[in-house]
């Protein structure tokens, strides 16, 4: 993709490494433009002005599905075109002309089509997004409503891209207890409509802040915090170190609830919850955090934070194979309940399903 | 090319003095190891770490599930301790060879994240940048680079700093090379 930074001369910006392409000074202008990246204050800037102005519209983006046996990923409402390579289908301007790159081309196999159709997760999403991926005009079944400030989950080849780190598919099948989200009896409809959309903002926020790199670096609070406002489920305020997300309730302030039980552990959480863990010297910092010096907070006071993917990825300030060290401890499995600051159309998409019995 | 008469008893010198140099250094570095108390622990794990095959995912678990903890608990120590202990070059020498070792299987690098604290702590960023060209392994060293680098920079060498490979596909890459 052609890129151009502002105050960089043309050509410079691909000599930049992916890292700084997609560190927090630039990101890639969403609204009508992803062809250039601007700085994180024009882009407030903007997205403040389009606010004011009443001009923010829904995207022409939607979840997608990874199919782990194939590799291929399917879009709801998109037929994807035979005879093209490649691992994503991508979403153009018009969806008419929306084309799959997928190495497995859905539209040349009928039954793969059938099987397709016939997937609980597919039918779920096909109900969720009502079965066509419209362009965000009124009266789309993709339209959000012209009030909504929806601008998640994001675009999906970034989402599914390895732009960074180039890291091994995981067999989930081969993970005990491993429970895909449509198969996740401990979930309501509403829940997993949320669950599905926070872990499509994550593949987002890391693939373009954190380029998907394979550890994270000390900044897991402000990855998932960055996950959260990219489902829209956050509005950009701060929740704290890791601990303090589950300590001083800011997960439930924003409308999570804490499913977490004596059996739970990273395998068998709920794909798209949000997982907090303790360090081993956590109560030493809950009794006095004011105690330490910025410089010496680390992962061993302040514990950790992730998302569990359905991929088999956690994502963070990074996408890892493990959840955390093994020193940490999980305290908290949450998953999305009653969102408090999603738009109201993201609500009524997710909220009016029925609740788990 | 010949050398002259003249230039014997120069080369003499230079071989004398640096023979004395290496002397000098090596009986060094060996004094400040001996200050060191907690080197031969450090020593001992990082070898325990080098002694895995990445390559082996139950080897590898191994290592996430009982080595690194122990790696965590020294720098934890040598953080936390109150009154803060005093760091010695070499302990920080050993300190950066442990924790380019134990890297690799830190999914959230924490101990880099723990070792840049001590950097910081006790002014040691010299010892670092010079104990890290020592690392011999250039996956492990790579990686430490990004992992501490990435918390030690600030403004453009923050940007400056090159993203590592995924570190078995650096590895592999390593072996064909060779």
């Amino acid at each position: 993709m052609m890129v151009a930074l502002l105050g960089v001369p043309a050509g410079a910006a691909d000599k930049l490494s992916p890292d700084i392409k997609s560190s927090q000074k630039f990101k890639t202008k969403r609204a009508g433009d992803t062809s250039s990246l601007v700085s994180q204050d024009e882009l407030d800037a903007q997205a403040l002005e389009d606010e004011l102005d009443g001009k923010l519209k829904p995207q022409n983006i939607t979840p997608s599905i990874s199919d782990p046996a194939s590799g291929a990923t399917w879009t709801p409402g998109v037929s994807p075109a035979a005879g093209t390579t490649g691992d994503t289908a991508v979403i153009s301007e018009d969806a008419e002309t929306a084309t799959s790159t997928s190495p497995i081309a859905y539209g040349a196999d009928p039954a793969l089509q059938q099987q397709q159709t016939e997937d609980p997760m597919v039918k779920f999403i096909t109900d969720l997004f009502g079965g066509t991926m419209g362009t965000g005009n009124p009266g789309s079944n993709y339209d959000y409503g012209t009030e909504a400030t929806y601008t998640g989950p994001g675009c999906i080849d970034c989402a599914n891209s390895n732009s960074g780190f180039d890291l091994p598919k995981i067999d989930t099948s081969q993970i005990p207890g491993w429970v895909s989200l449509d198969n996740d009896s401990r979930l309501s409809e509403s829940e997993k409509c949320y669950s599905l959309l926070l872990l499509n903002g994550a593949k987002v926020h890391v693939a373009e802040e954190w380029n998907n790199r394979e550890k994270s670096l000390g900044k897991c609070a402000r990855g998932v915090r960055g996950s959260l406002d990219e489902a829209n489920m956050n509005d950009g305020v701060g929740l704290g170190d890791a601990i303090q997300f589950q300590s001083d309730k800011r997960l439930e302030q924003l409308g999570f609830r804490n499913v977490m039980d004596a059996s739970m552990d990273p395998n068998n959480a709920p794909v798209g919850s949000v997982l907090v863990f303790s360090g081993p010297r956590t109560d030493e910092f809950l009794r006095n955090p004011g105690a330490y010096g910025r410089d010496e907070i680390n992962g061993s006071l302040v514990g950790h934070v992730t998302i569990k993917g359905d991929d088999g990825y956690f994502y963070t300030d990074g996408r890892t194979a493990e959840p955390a060290v093994a020193n940490r401890k999980l305290v908290g499995v949450f998953v999305m309940s009653k969102c408090t600051k999603c738009p109201e159309s993201m609500k009524n998409q997710c909220a009016a399903r029925p609740t788990v019995q | 090319m010949k050398m002259s008469f003249m230039s014997y008893p120069l080369a003499l010198s230079f071989l004398i003095s640096s023979h004395f140099l290496f002397s000098f250094s090596s009986s060094a570095v060996a004094q400040e190891k001996k200050n060191c108390a907690s080197c031969a622990e450090m020593d001992e794990l990082r070898r325990q770490f080098d002694g895995i095959n990445y390559g082996d995912p139950q080897a590898r678990a191994r290592a996430q599930k009982d080595l690194v903890p122990k790696a965590l608990a020294i720098t934890d120590k040598l953080i936390f301790t109150k009154p803060a202990p005093a760091v010695s070059a070499a302990e920080m020498r050993a300190l950066v060879q442990l924790i380019a070792s134990e890297t690799p299987y830190d999914v959230e690098s924490a101990g880099a994240g723990e070792l840049v604290t001590l950097i910081k702590r006790h002014k040691m960023e010299s010892v670092y940048a010079d104990e890290l060209k020592k690392v011999a392994e250039k996956c492990r060293r790579e990686a430490l680079a990004f992992y501490a680098g990435g918390r030690l920079c600030s403004g453009e060498a923050c940007q400056k700093l090159k993203s590592p490979k995924n570190f078995e596909d650096c590895l592999l890459e390593a072996k064909s090379s060779r």
